[in-house]
Formats: C-alpha cells, sequence, structure tokens
C-alpha cells in the first residue's frame, strides 16, 4: 500500500472506530468530570490524542478500552494543570472506574438501549423538563426562574426523574435477565 | 455495604445524594472526598456511580431523542462486506480516485506560496474592512418579541446575532429568538448566526434557506453557510438536497444552489454522502479540502483547496472559544462605535466581542490579574501584563437608554472560556491606556469623545464580576441608572504557540 493510501485507510479506520464509540469514551469522561465545561476540554484532548497516535493503536485490542485508558490519563493531565487544587476523583478511583467500563461496556450499553425505552414512558411534563435543562445546557437559576420556581426545587425534581429513569432501566434489565 | 448489583438503587442514602451533587455540580470538596474513599473500597457504590453518571452523559448527548436527525454515519462508515476480518477496510475506487486530490488540497494548504499568502492576506484584510464598516442591525431589540409558537414544539436552537438581515419568506426574527424544529429562515440578504443547542455554531450568509431539523442538525436549501462544530456536537449534520454533510469534528462551509453542492473543511474533517445512508462509505474530505459534489452527494468536480469563499468563518473564531448565558450577547462583528449611545444601546442586554485576537504587547499594561485562589473564586490583584506578552481581548459591553426616575437596569451574564483569563480591565484610565493596543481597530471608545462618560465598571452594590477557581468562566452583572456604558476588558493568552 503506497503512503496516500495508507494515509486514507488510516483516517478511515479511525472515523469508523470513533464514529461508533465517541459516545461511550464521552461518558465515560463524565464519570471522571461530571462538570461538563471539564468533560468538554478532556474529551477534546482525549480525541486529539486518539488521532495523534493511532498509529499505536492495536487492532487486537478493544478500542473503547484504549480510549478509556487515554482519557483517564489526560483527565490527570487536566486536572493537574489546573491553577487551583480542584478536587474530584482520585487516581485509584478513576482507574478502577476505567476497569468497571471496560468489563461492564455491554451492561451500559443495554442501559443506554433501555433508556429510549424509560424516556418514552416519561410523562410529558418531565420528559420537557429533562429537555430545557440537558438539551440547552442553560444555567440552572435561568430555568428556574423561566419555570417561576427555585434552583434547588429545579434540582430535587431533576434528581427525581433520574432517579426514576435509573429504576426503569434497572426494571428494563431484569425484565431482560441482565440485571 | 451496598448491593453488589450493577447500576441498582443502592440502599446507601448518602451515595445517592452525593452523586446527585456531583451531577448538579454543587458537590463540596468534602463529598468529594468522602465519595472517593466510598468509591475505593466499596464496588457496588461504585458500580452505581459509574451507571448514574452514564444516565447523566447520555442524556447530555441524546436528547431529544425522536428529534435528533443525526445521518447514519455507523452505516456510511460501516467497513466494505467484502473485506475480511481484521483487515483494513478496502477503499473503492471512488475513493482511490479522490485521495491523491484530498492530500494535494492538504499539501497546498500546508505548504502556500508567497504569492498565495500575500493574496490570501490582502483579500482578507480586504474583507475585514468591509466586513467592519457593515453597522450591526440591532433594531430588533425594541421591537416586541413575536409570539410564542405553540408548546408542543421542540426548540432546538437560537438565532444568536443579525447582521443587516432583511428576511423573506413569512417571518422575520431576531437575536435571542428560539428555533423549533421544522422552522425555515429565509435570509434574502445580510448574515444570521445560528446556535444549535448541541452546541454546533452555524453562520448563514443571505441569500440562503435554511430548515432547523434537530438539534444537531439542518436542512440548506440553498446559499451558503458556516459551521463551527465543538466536540460534544460531533456528528453534526447539513443536508443538502439528497446528501448529507457530516461533521467529524471541525469547522467546515457548504454552498448550495442549483448546480453541485460545494463542500470545504476549514479544520478537522468530514463525511459527505447520500442522506438515506446507502452508501457504503462516505467521502471524508480533510482540512484544507474542497470539493464539489451532486445532489446524491457523488463527487462532481476536482478538488480545490479551501479558499476564501467563506470569509465568515474568521467571525466564528471568537464564538468558537467562548459561549454566553444569561443576558448577554457574543457580537460576530464589532460596531464602529462602542463610545455611549452608540449602536449597540438598549435596556435588554449586555453584549461581548473579540476586539483583538493577538497582539504581542510592547509595554507592559496595567491591568487586574486573575490569580487562583483556593476557594470557589479566583482572585483579582492589580498588577501588569509584561511586555512581549501575547494576548487576546474582548470587550463586555453594557450600554443604557435614559431611564426615569433614577431606575437601576441590572444585567448578568456568565462567560465560559475555553483558556483561563489572565486578566480583566475595568477602571476608566487602564481601559483609555489600553483602547489602542487592544480595542478594535479603527473603532471609536468614550476616551476619543469629548463627552466622555465615565464607562468603567465599579464593583460594588450594582456591578459585580466573579471568575471562578479554574478562571475559565466569569459572571458579571452590570447595573446602569443613567444612559451610561459599563465595560469590561477580558484578557486572555493568545491560543497560539
Amino acid at each position: 500500500m503506497n503512503e496516500p493510501d495508507s494515509n486514507n485507510a488510516r483516517n478511515r479506520a479511525f472515523a469508523e472506530q470513533f464514529a461508533r464509540c465517541q459516545n461511550r469514551v464521552y461518558a465515560f469522561v463524565v464519570a471522571l468530570a461530571p462538570r461538563w465545561s471539564d468533560a468538554d476540554e478532556i474529551f477534546q484532548r482525549t480525541t486529539v490524542v486518539l488521532w495523534e497516535k493511532w498509529d499505536q493503536f492495536d487492532p487486537a485490542r478493544s478500542f473503547i478500552a484504549w480510549a478509556c485508558g487515554i482519557a483517564r490519563l489526560e483527565a490527570l493531565k487536566y486536572f493537574s494543570q489546573r491553577d487551583t487544587h480542584c478536587v474530584t476523583l482520585s487516581n485509584e478511583v478513576m482507574e478502577q472506574i476505567a476497569s468497571d467500563y471496560s468489563q461492564q461496556e455491554e451492561t451500559l450499553d443495554a442501559r443506554t438501549t433501555a433508556l429510549e425505552q424509560c424516556l418514552q414512558k416519561l410523562p410529558d411534563g418531565q420528559r420537557s423538563l429533562l429537555e430545557s435543562c440537558y438539551l440547552g445546557r442553560g444555567k440552572i437559576a435561568d430555568i428556574a426562574a423561566a419555570l417561576d420556581t427555585t434552583s434547588n426545587a429545579l434540582y430535587l425534581k431533576l434528581r427525581r426523574i433520574r432517579t426514576a429513569l435509573h429504576e426503569c432501566i434497572d426494571g428494563v434489565l431484569h425484565r431482560e435477565g441482565l440485571l | 455495604m451496598t448491593r453488589a448489583t450493577f447500576g441498582a438503587q443502592p440502599e446507601n442514602q448518602e451515595l445517592v445524594r452525593w452523586v446527585a451533587e456531583c451531577v448538579d455540580g454543587t458537590a463540596s470538596e468534602e463529598t468529594w472526598r468522602r465519595l472517593d474513599a466510598l468509591l475505593k473500597t466499596d464496588a457496588a457504590a461504585r458500580h452505581y456511580y459509574v451507571a448514574h453518571l452514564h444516565l447523566h452523559a447520555t442524556l447530555m448527548r441524546k436528547l431529544p431523542a425522536p428529534e435528533i436527525a443525526l445521518p447514519d454515519v455507523d452505516r456510511a462508515l460501516a467497513p466494505d462486506r467484502d473485506s475480511s476480518p481484521g483487515e483494513p477496510a478496502k477503499p473503492r475506487s471512488r475513493w482511490v480516485v479522490l485521495r491523491d486530490q484530498v492530500h494535494a488540497g492538504v499539501r497546498q494548504l500546508a505548504r502556500p506560496t508567497p504569492i498565495a499568502v500575500f493574496v490570501a492576506a490582502a483579500s482578507l484584510l480586504l474583507l475585514l474592512v468591509a466586513f467592519a464598516a457593515i453597522p450591526v442591525s440591532f433594531e430588533a431589540v425594541d421591537r416586541p418579541r413575536p409570539t410564542s409558537p405553540p408548546d408542543r414544539q421542540t426548540f432546538v436552537a437560537e438565532l444568536v446575532e443579525t447582521s443587516r438581515p432583511q428576511w423573506s419568506g413569512k417571518r422575520s426574527y431576531i437575536a435571542g429568538d428560539r428555533l423549533h424544529v421544522g422552522q425555515i429562515l429565509e435570509l434574502r440578504t445580510g448574515m444570521a448566526a445560528i446556535r444549535f443547542d448541541r452546541g454546533a455554531q452555524v453562520v448563514l450568509e443571505g441569500p440562503a434557506k435554511l430548515r432547523v431539523t434537530s438539534n444537531n442538525a439542518a436542512h440548506l436549501a440553498h446559499g451558503r453557510l458556516t459551521a463551527n462544530v465543538p466536540p460534544r456536537a460531533v456528528g453534526y449534520a447539513v443536508s443538502v438536497k439528497q446528501m448529507t454533510i457530516t461533521d467529524l469534528g471541525t469547522q467546515f462551509g457548504v454552498v448550495a444552489g442549483q448546480g453541485a453542492t460545494q463542500v470545504h473543511v476549514f479544520r478537522g474533517r468530514v463525511a459527505v454522502g447520500p442522506a438515506d445512508g446507502s452508501a457504503a462509505e462516505p467521502h471524508i474530505l480533510l482540512a484544507g479540502a474542497a470539493a464539489e459534489f451532486n445532489d446524491r452527494g457523488q463527487p462532481a468536480g476536482d478538488y480545490v483547496a479551501a479558499d476564501d469563499t467563506f470569509r465568515h468563518a474568521d467571525a466564528l473564531t471568537g464564538a468558537d472559544e467562548v459561549r454566553v448565558r444569561g443576558n448577554l450577547r457574543y457580537l460576530i462583528s464589532p460596531p464602529q462605535s462602542l463610545a455611549a449611545g452608540g449602536p449597540l444601546e438598549n435596556n435588554h442586554v449586555a453584549h461581548l466581542l473579540l476586539e483583538r485576537s493577538d497582539v504581542t504587547l510592547t509595554d507592559d499594561i496595567p491591568a487586574q490579574i486573575v490569580a487562583a485562589d483556593s476557594g470557589d473564586e479566583a482572585r483579582l490583584r492589580p498588577g501588569r501584563i509584561a511586555s512581549g506578552t501575547r494576548v487576546c481581548s474582548y470587550l463586555i459591553h453594557f450600554d443604557i437608554e435614559p431611564v426615569e426616575g433614577g431606575k437601576i437596569i441590572q444585567r448578568t451574564g456568565l462567560i465560559e472560556f475555553s483558556r483561563p483569563i489572565l486578566a480583566v480591565i475595568f477602571n476608566d484610565d487602564q481601559l483609555a491606556a489600553t483602547d489602542a493596543t487592544l480595542g478594535v481597530e479603527g473603532a471609536v471608545y468614550d476616551t476619543e469623545t469629548e463627552s466622555r462618560t465615565s464607562r468603567g465598571f465599579e464593583p460594588g452594590e450594582f456591578d459585580k464580576l466573579s471568575i471562578s477557581a479554574d478562571r475559565r468562566t466569569l459572571r458579571i452583572t452590570c447595573g446602569l441608572g443613567s444612559a451610561s456604558t459599563d465595560q469590561v476588558r477580558v484578557i486572555l493568552p493568545t491560543e497560539k504557540p
């Protein structure tokens, strides 16, 4: 294979893997850095490093495991570069979570699929509230003001909705024998 | 000890609360420490944490599920069926034909000739001058807001800025309008910037007609657009006729008309293919490449290097690194006057604009240096930014109309930068001292007018400014009680090495 062929195959192979796994990698990053501004930055850095190191990827390995390993290192680097002491998870727990992600990949995918069903079951009002808070990523205070409620009350409502979704997902997986 | 079932609701209600606080962004340091200690030793607790954060992340990427019109990327990017497992998929012949041209485009971009550099620079200068001469339309601020569409419509995007827009079609729009799925924007002349809720920013240049199809997709009937897609919006799609242009993390432009559709890639890469996903593989365009495609997304012309056809790509650069919330609007193009009573005067919103994108300081300049602190907020301390530092500067500008009865008008907004803030400048003298160096070139500031009014920002009862501990988020409340201005200059290090 000549160089352009090789480059194109490289580009395409990366695009294939990345398109398939980006949501899972992003979810892993969010587990390490729940604040979306942190998560976006770490995910962006991870994407760049994945691309740069694509030549070193061993196709026999799981792409998601490889990507999560890089994301963990990028998260550590990101937090260590910040000027203030930023409390988040320790390196040891990050490693444990990375291991959980790698081992529970199928279960987490099943949870994603089950979420679709559970979202459909949500009352319109709750679904609309989720959309307002997640879709636009507006400030909770602004959304609360628009809804004539308080930030604390809105946080509580969101927690209840997420708990309901979590339980619904558990139920779906239980019925399917996955839990 | 919590139950050892993956993801199941735990009995430990403290864990539930801690995880919820992490998701909400309200967890204290102590909460993080206690959570970390628990996760270290309790696998079930960790599984619950992972499952709940996974739910949170999926919601961030997914909603609203029914309306997301992501192209069938997986299918479009699927390997050839005749490839053996474990082997790289075989490129199709069309791919082989295109590849050298892609790389030729990249090479051309990587090694521009001196003449090309000169022509590009001259073109850019002319365009910037022409663009600066276009006054931004703010007449809409005073107009009554249009009636809200019915509740059932899903709002997925926002019109964030316009420049001399003339709308055709059923209605006109103003900055701040929320856009719902199916909404059609038909621009006869001028420009409009749209921010999709997943994060993609699009500048539409009239004449153009665009239909919003989801929080991460649009259909371009005709016209010219530039899209700037942050990582969280990867997969942003523009459909044209029967083809789809899918972002793979990039900035790209599209020109659609009666003939072939042009796709230009400024950064990153895009995939182009039929909208129905019938192609076994898409056409990947890399940064610096451009191509023409027929209605079905098949190549219709030779590649050419991406040029300055999309003059407004540069205007998006600022939007790329900042995000504004609340009563703030990001201005794509600064007006010629940033003095009191100028075109930005209004009682509704403050504005943020990019003044200079890359300046090397030739002298030390006085400023409030933003210093990290162990608390929730960064500290401001008087100091100087050293000569030789490369910086970019933004201006927060709030300029109100005369108000009767001494009423105080306060507006609060939040700005998130992708890089830490280096310093802010908000007192009169320091603003005046830095206008020439850091201000918009050619723009008029109050220092240059005879009837100079106070333009500085006075932190206190009505004016408030705070910067997060990571120095990336600035929260500001501007309070004005008479026809005057509040201005704050925000200094960041230049991104380029």
